[in-house]
């Protein structure tokens, strides 16, 4: 987390499974709230350095899968 | 020859005896069952296919001495990771989620292992479901490292580095999403080679994290990682990642030496945060290259700091999309480790996950630039040796704990994230014994120059001989 923003907290994490659709016990959010609040900060950091002007142009690593040549063309109507 | 004899034959050596018929894939099989099972507090198997691996034994040595062989790894037993399908054996991936999974048919790495001669042994035990750098698996058992078994082996291949190390396996598969071959082969003495993403396929492979998954082999020398690599290599139009390139003959030149190498050594990250022997062992070993005919320069890679959190948000945003459904049936059914990582990757942002993702962009630009200058980059596999098993933190400096998921990618994280091949080979031992692992890092589908390094500074040094006490105990 970035010093101007507080550490997530359980009820917060449990509004966050909400938005997610995942069911979410109240024991299991101590240890989710956890994980985040030591992940979180490096991840701002991470996205302050990307939403610098000169990387604009910079496009994600994604995986887009080439159609396989033995793939059958569509059947005509 | 007696069985330590015939174990402490390199991968290679045992494939030219037993084409040469001085030694029988049936006395390799049963010596390397035999020491299954004298390595068994390890945990390093999930199953061991003794009986298949003897009906093929038997056959092999048939074919061999009616002047048929298979292929160039003919009657030599390896194991496979248990993530790695093998066909109608129990394929798990170190979870109770799977545990009487089966699959149909054999992963093609699996498959070209076989054509290419090798027995296959067994499937070992991981971290669950490659998620996690410990192969503390509260299914099958916690994997112990050779060398001292009260510590954790490093993974998510763990069960593939002890059976190597320990002489059980002559070769090995893992995969490698952050670092699960490179770490478990640092930490238990062994050579393991991350490939260029795309060179080897997936398909049949329980992913991790699609963009950063490849298969990769483990072996205790770099020559042996040339002929498991010249085995499995190879575009296959069954993984949509793979890449349509011819492959090399990873095993020719290997005795090409160091002369000329040009090493690159990343300001401010290379030698930087380590436990002091480990940095020592590295130096050490930059020094026999130098002395080999090798160079050594500075270069700049200039934002590697982000590089710990957009492993992270990918390592975790993509296991939890492929786990979804599980994780909302079966929720139980996982360690509590991996749960709770797989529900805190499902409440990332996507914002994170792509920032991470273009972050990945900017970090293999500035890599290929510092590898135009070089050509390899050197530093540890990980900047620590192995932590007492169940250790959730580490210390690098004296009374300052850190987490250990983040510490141990330092430095295997950044060819996961760029996508180049990257080797880690045995360097040094700690004052405890234990091993340390450097990596060297390459241009893409240069796995023969990483190969040639790695096979000149084990010329040079006998690092990759040493066996773990436990072997040796009767």
């Amino acid at each position: 987390m970035s010093a101007t923003e507080p550490p997530l907290t359980p009820a917060s994490v449990r509004a966050a499974a909400a938005l997610a659709g995942l069911p979410l016990s109240v024991d299991r959010a101590d240890a989710i709230t956890n994980v985040l609040n030591e992940w979180l900060p490096g991840s701002h950091a991470l996205n302050a350095r990307m939403r610098a002007a000169e990387l604009d142009e910079v496009m994600p690593v994604t995986p887009f899968a080439a159609p396989q040549t033995n793939q059958a063309e569509p059947a005509d109507d | 020859m007696t069985d330590d004899q015939l174990l402490d034959l390199t991968l290679t050596e045992a494939a030219d005896r037993v084409a040469r018929r001085k030694v029988s894939p049936v006395e390799l099989v049963q010596a390397a069952l035999q020491r299954t099972e004298r390595i068994a507090e390890t945990n390093a198997f999930i199953s061991v296919l003794a009986e298949e691996a003897l009906t093929v034994a038997k056959a092999s040595e048939a074919m061999i001495n009616a002047g048929h062989r298979l292929g160039p790894l003919h009657g030599v037993p390896v194991v496979l990771k248990d993530n790695i399908d093998v066909s109608d054996q129990l394929t798990t991936a170190g979870s109770k989620v799977l545990a009487d999974r089966r699959p149909v048919g054999d992963a093609t790495v699996a498959a070209k292992l076989r054509s290419a001669g090798a027995i296959l042994l067994g499937k070992t035990n991981m971290h669950e479901f490659a998620w996690g750098a410990t192969s503390a698996n509260p299914q099958y058992g916690f994997v112990k490292n050779p060398w001292d078994t009260s510590r954790m082996p490093g993974g998510s291949s763990g069960g593939s580095g002890v059976a190597v190390s320990a002489r059980a396996s002559f070769g090995a598969l893992g995969t490698d999403t952050g670092g699960s071959v490179r770490l478990p082969s640092a930490l238990n003495g062994i050579t393991g080679l991350r490939p260029t993403i795309g060179r080897v396929s997936n398909a049949g492979v329980v992913p991790l994290a699609w963009t950063m998954d490849t298969v990769g082999p483990m072996a205790r020398t770099a020559a042996d990682c040339a002929a498991l690599l010249d085995a499995i290599a190879g575009y296959d139009p069954a993984d949509a990642g793979s890449v349509d390139r011819p492959t090399a003959d990873y095993s020719r030149n290997l005795d090409a030496g160091a002369d000329g190498l040009r090493i690159g050594v990343i300001d401010g990250y290379s030698l930087h945060h380590l436990q002091p022997q480990v940095d020592k062992a590295v130096r050490q070993a930059l020094e026999v290259f130098t002395s080999a005919g090798a160079q050594t320069l500075g270069v700049q890679v200039d934002d590697l700091e982000g590089n710990i959190s957009a492993q992270l948000t990918v390592e975790a945003a993509e296991p939890s999309t492929y786990h979804q459904r599980w994780l909302r049936e079966r929720p139980d059914d996982y360690g509590d480790d991996v749960r709770t990582l797989l529900e805190a990757g499902e409440l990332l942002p996507a914002t994170h996950y792509l920032q991470a993702q273009r972050y990945r962009t900017l970090l293999r630009r500035q890599t290929l630039a510092a590898l135009e200058k070089a050509d390899v980059l050197a530093c540890p596999t990980l900047p620590f040796t192995a932590t007492p098993l169940g250790d959730a933190t580490v210390e690098i400096e004296l009374d300052k704990p850190e987490d250990m998921l983040s510490t141990i990618m330092q430095f295997t994280g950044l060819p996961s994230l760029t996508g180049l091949p990257a080797i880690s080979v045995p360097c040094g031992f700690d004052e405890a014994g234990l091993p340390i692992g450097m990596q060297l890092i390459g241009r893409p589908f240069e796995e023969g120059v990483l190969l040639r390094a790695a096979a000149a500074f084990q010329q040079l040094t006998d690092h990759h001989l040493q066996v773990p006490d436990l072997v040796r105990a009767s």
